[in-house]
Formats: C-alpha cells, sequence, structure tokens
C-alpha cells in the first residue's frame, strides 16, 4: 500500500499543556497538532519527551491544557482514545504481561470484548505476520529482548489501532534487533509517532519535534530538526 | 481505570490502581523468587537461612498492609495449587500438613501485621536509627509473634502433638527469624528512601 | 525455570476431574482428624497410599518425597510416643500418611492450572458482592510471569555484588533489586492500563 502523497490522520492536538509533578515543572506551554503520518520526538534524557508522548493515549493526564485524539479528549474519554493509540514501551520485560506467549498476545484483544472463539485464529495472524508463530507456546520470560519487543508490537498491532506511539523501543536492543524492528515500525499503515534517540531511524519521518527543558524548541522537516539537534549537542 | 499518578502513592485510597495490583503481585513474585533462589549463609559457622519469611516480612513493610497480606496470600496460594515454590522448590496441598503448614498460612495475617505496624509507625519515625529499629520491631511482631502464633498450634492439630512440644520444635528456627527480621528493618528503610512513593 | 510446564500429569489418577480430588482430599481430611477409630485410620492411609500409588508420580521425585514422608511421619510418631500414649501416637502416625499421600497424590495428579481454574470459578459468584475477582486473576497471572524474571535478576545482582566481593550480604543484593522491582511495576501498569485493561469489566 505505498502512497506518495503525504497521509494526514485524524491527529493529536495539544493545547496549552503543561505537566507538573511533584513540584516540578516537566512540560510546558505545549500547543501542537499532530497529523503527520510519521513523527519523530527526539531530545536529551530527561527533557520531558517521554511524558509528552505519554499524554497522547491518556496513561498521563495534563495539569493544564488538553489533549485530544480525533476530538476525543483524553480526560474524559481515556477508554475509547486508548483503543485507538496503542502504545509501545522502551523496555520489552516491563509490557509482556503473561506467563506465555500466547497468552500476552491475546491479552489486550480479549480487554476489547474479542469473542473467545475468535482470539486464536487472531493471535495466530498476530504471531505469525512476525514469524513469531512458533513460540506461541513458550514462557515470556525465554524469549530474548528483540523478540520480546516484536511480541509487544504484536500485541498492540493486534487491536487493531489507527495509531502506535513508541516510546524509545529500540534502546535496549541490539544492531539487529534495531534494524529488524526498524523495518516492521516503517512497514507499518497507522499513524506512527515515536520517540528515538536512534536518529537515522527517524531520518524518512515526515516531521521532528525536538524537547529540551520542558518545551518544544523546534519543530519541523526530519532532516532539519535532527540537524539542528546534532549541531546542538554532537 | 486511573492514569498513573505517582503523587497518589501515599496515604489510604478508595480506589485499588492497577499499579496496586502490579505492584502486589510483583511482591508475591520476589517471595515466591526468594523461595527458588539458593539460601544464603550467614556466620562463621555458614548456617543456612532461608529467605523467604524475609520476603514476608518486606512485603507487609513496603506495601503496607492490604498489599502486602494479598501478596503473601498470592503467594500461598500459588504454593498449595502446586506451584514449587516453597523453599526447597516444595509445594502441593501436602504443605498444609507437614511440618510447615501452619507457618505458611501464618504468612498472611503476619504480613497484615507487620504491614499495619509499618505504615502507621515505623514508617512515620523520623531518625533513621530508630526508624530501622521500629521496622525491626514491627518485623518481629508481625513476622515472628504472629506468624508462631498461627504456626504452632496449627501444627498441633495436624500432627497431633502437645502444644508445648509443637511451641519447642519452634524455638530452634526463633534466631534464625530474628536475624531475618534486623534484615528486613535494613533492607524497608534503604528501599523507602530509594523509592518514596509507597507508604 | 518453569514453572508452569512440568508436563502433563501422568497415571490414572490424572484423568479424574481436579475438582473430584480436592473434595475427596477435604473428605479424607475431615474424615482421619475427627475420627480415632485405628480401622478408619488404617483405611484412611491405605487409600492416601493406594492414591498415591495411581497418581504419575514416580522416578527421584517420588523418592525423596516419599522419604521426606516417612521421616516427618517417623517424628511425629516418635515424639507423640514419648510425650503421649502409644496408642496416640499410631493413630497420628496413620492419619497423616493418609493424608500426606493423598495430598501428594492430588499433587502430582493435577495441574497447577486446573486448580486455579477451580478457585477462579468457586471466586466467581462472590463478583457481585464486590469481590475483585478480574484484579485477583490478573494478579495471579503477573505473580506467575515475573517469578522467573525476578529470580534471574536476582541472581544477577547477586554476581554482581560478588564481584565486588561482597559476599552473603542479602542487604546489598535486595535493596536494589526492590528498588528496581517497583520502579518497573509503574511501567508494567503503564502498558497494562495501555492495552485497555479494565479492572471493571462485567465478563471476560
Amino acid at each position: 500500500m505505498s502512497d506518495p502523497a503525504p497521509r494526514a490522520h485524524p491527529g493529536f492536538g495539544l493545547r496549552a499543556v503543561s505537566v507538573r509533578r511533584e513540584q516540578r515543572t516537566v512540560l510546558t506551554g505545549i500547543d501542537v497538532e499532530l497529523t503527520e503520518h510519521r513523527i519523530g520526538v527526539i531530545g536529551l534524557n530527561g527533557s520531558g519527551k517521554s511524558t509528552l508522548v505519554r499524554l497522547l493515549n491518556g496513561l498521563l493526564l495534563p495539569t493544564t491544557g488538553t489533549v485530544t485524539w480525533n476530538g476525543l479528549d483524553t480526560r474524559r474519554e481515556a477508554k475509547r482514545v486508548r483503543r485507538a493509540v496503542g502504545f509501545v514501551f522502551q523496555n520489552p520485560d516491563n509490557q509482556i504481561v503473561m506467563p506465555l506467549v500466547g497468552e500476552d498476545v491475546a491479552f489486550g484483544v480479549r480487554n476489547l470484548g474479542l469473542p473467545r472463539a475468535e482470539v486464536p485464529v487472531r493471535v495466530r495472524a498476530a504471531l505469525d505476520r512476525f514469524g513469531l508463530g512458533d513460540l506461541h507456546d513458550r514462557e515470556a520470560h525465554t524469549l530474548s529482548g528483540g523478540e520480546k519487543q516484536l511480541l509487544a508490537l504484536a500485541g498492540v498491532l493486534i487491536m487493531e489501532p489507527e495509531v502506535v506511539v513508541f516510546d524509545e523501543p529500540t534502546t535496549l536492543l541490539d544492531l539487529r534487533n534495531v534494524r529488524r524492528l526498524g523495518a516492521e515500525i516503517a512497514a507499518l499503515d497507522q499513524q506512527v509517532i515515536m520517540v528515538s534517540h536512534d536518529l537515522d531511524a527517524l531520518a524518512g519521518f515526515d516531521r521532528v519535534l525536538r524537547v529540551e527543558d520542558g518545551r518544544v524548541v523546534d519543530d519541523g522537516p526530519a532532516d532539519a530538526v535532527i540537524t539542528g539537534y546534532r549541531r546542538r549537542w554532537g | 481505570m486511573s492514569p498513573i499518578d505517582p503523587a497518589a502513592g501515599r496515604g489510604v485510597r478508595s480506589t485499588t490502581t492497577t499499579l496496586d495490583v502490579v505492584l502486589t503481585a510483583v511482591m508475591a513474585a520476589v517471595i515466591a523468587a526468594l523461595g527458588v533462589v539458593p539460601p544464603i549463609t550467614v556466620g562463621v559457622l555458614g548456617v543456612p537461612i532461608t529467605l523467604q519469611t524475609l520476603g514476608v516480612m518486606l512485603a507487609g513493610a513496603l506495601l503496607g498492609p492490604v498489599r502486602g497480606m494479598l501478596a503473601a496470600a498470592l503467594v500461598v496460594v500459588l504454593a498449595l495449587v502446586g506451584l514449587p515454590i516453597l523453599s526447597g522448590g516444595r509445594g502441593g496441598l501436602g504443605v498444609l500438613f507437614g511440618p510447615t503448614g501452619g507457618y505458611l498460612l501464618g504468612w498472611v495475617p503476619g504480613a497484615l501485621v507487620v504491614g499495619l505496624l509499618a505504615r502507621y509507625w515505623a514508617a512515620r519515625v523520623r531518625s533513621t536509627a530508630a526508624r530501622t529499629v521500629a521496622f525491626a520491631v514491627s518485623a518481629v511482631v508481625g513476622g515472628v509473634l504472629v506468624i508462631y502464633a498461627v504456626g504452632i498450634p496449627w501444627t498441633a492439630v495436624v500432627a497431633g502433638v502437645r502444644l508445648g512440644v509443637s511451641a519447642v520444635g519452634a524455638l530452634a528456627f526463633v534466631p534464625g527469624d530474628l536475624v531475618k527480621a534486623v534484615l528486613a528493618a535494613v533492607i524497608a528503610v534503604g528501599v523507602h528512601r530509594g523509592y518514596r512513593k509507597l507508604l | 525455570m518453569s514453572l508452569l510446564g512440568t508436563g502433563r500429569p501422568a497415571g490414572p489418577l490424572a484423568r479424574v476431574p481436579a475438582a473430584v480430588l480436592v473434595v475427596a482430599l477435604a473428605v479424607l481430611g475431615l474424615t482421619t482428624y475427627l475420627v480415632d477409630d485405628v480401622g478408619v485410620l488404617a483405611g484412611s492411609a491405605l487409600a492416601g497410599l493406594l492414591a498415591l500409588g495411581l497418581s504419575g508420580l514416580r522416578g527421584r521425585a517420588a523418592v525423596r518425597a516419599v522419604v521426606g514422608l516417612i521421616i516427618f511421619v517417623g517424628v511425629v510418631v516418635l515424639v507423640t510416643a514419648l510425650t503421649d500414649t502409644a496408642a496416640h501416637a499410631l493413630a497420628h502416625g496413620l492419619r497423616l500418611v493418609a493424608v500426606l499421600a493423598f495430598a501428594l497424590a492430588v499433587t502430582s495428579s493435577t495441574t497447577s492450572t486446573a486448580l486455579l481454574d477451580l478457585i477462579d470459578r468457586g471466586l466467581a459468584p462472590f463478583a457481585r458482592f464486590g469481590l475483585p475477582v478480574r484484579r485477583i486473576g490478573l494478579a495471579v497471572t503477573l505473580t506467575v510471569r515475573f517469578v522467573p524474571e525476578i529470580r534471574a535478576r536476582y541472581l544477577e545482582v547477586r554476581e554482581a555484588q560478588y564481584a565486588r566481593g561482597l559476599h552473603n550480604r542479602p542487604v546489598a543484593v535486595l535493596i536494589p533489586l526492590l528498588v528496581r522491582t517497583f520502579t518497573d511495576a509503574e511501567d508494567i501498569a503503564a502498558a497494562l492500563d495501555a492495552r485497555c485493561w479494565d479492572a471493571d469489566q462485567a465478563s471476560r
């Protein structure tokens, strides 16, 4: 499904958003609309970029301002937002929640109320998509880091989200798995918003935001923003 | 289903969050894991002490009365349904009728008592040294006195021995458990310093 | 290490539903503890041993379990004979053989999953009274999921401490292990919420 024209999605609106936690201002002055197909978020550790993306599916609520997806306010419609906005975390271990691989993939889609009879079919498809079919009955802790991260992605995609948000998905992986996961992400039809330290992975993105000390200090085409980032800290 | 708000970790809340469920479960996993790792040898004589009771004391000291008790209860149930998670890789319903059955059941009220004393007393003591002592006392009351108060009579009934005999049989384990209580206190103070939102 | 898959239980007793076995154990337990008649107790002990024979327990595991049973019962009988009467010692000995053997047979003939399902079904009716059945189920599976993970981390942290020359210091191992475990708990909770886990969902 190759569409040369840049795709626009219903997307997110962050208006006058700030996040304060334990007397610290983590984010402030955030006013952005995120509709592009591939959006990257970069910044140093502690800059607030993880906090920013956790606002997108209502995992965190803003202290002031509103965050909406497709017009839905995360404060009031968190459940509906999370059905459509998938999230993949940095540490594969912390997002595999069931003892067996097959059970874990099914977890999200069962939460959505998928009829029991349909679950095995979807699970098979989700695992086969990433070549994990043989691992169905394995105990999750025996998987490698790369396999776990693919399993995490499978567990999110099985829920058929419209957006997938990634928070440093490859930081803990070795090079081969970085490439593998990167390829799978690039092939996704969904809107992708990704926090990453892997600047090469973001090179083909439509837009990149740079976060520094809780503010969006740069926002534009990937090349320009990444170059600016390298110049600042490289 | 509430969003994560770490600031809400303190004090008494009326709603259980997902985080509460996870904390309880991982604490139970720690207690279980302490049953499947090799025991630690202490002192000149190299006496092996198993760390599992230490885990139960920590459950109360770290997570408070409700979550601590539930963590202990989780381990008890999992052990009884057959998971080999008790020290030495034991498990199954037979444990109830064996020498440690009552002590296992005692983990539940034990963690509860440790948790009550920890949350409403020990955690609030100002000086670090005094706080450590307070946690140690909490661990002894809940982790030794309460557990033995369940274990000794239970063993007497199950094995058909007299209460006094059962009590004498338990004496040998007291010194080891007192050491564990002190360790639990030191660990609890250290963990609360490293992760502040628990109690 | 494998907590769950120690294989399918073997032996004729494994074909009996777990619920039946548990109830049988409960009945046996009640009978032997409420009755003093040596004949009944001897019969119960035989029943227990028969059940053990019909269970799939074989080999090294069987030897270990039986030896443990003999030792424990032996100690109890001895102690009771010394502090009480010989008749009581016999009665207690038979009683323990009965329940310990039968309980061992049950454990060897059921899977933990089957027993947990039993508990789940038993608790389900209480959901309407506010029992958080979904949370309990999640907590159980989370615990089973993370035991091997935490055990591995424990061993890692212990190795690291050993490398620093800190031997046998449970404090030095457990403090970082627990802090890390609780920090991870936040992410695990976030991951559960992100995949739409709902404690109040009516049906599964």
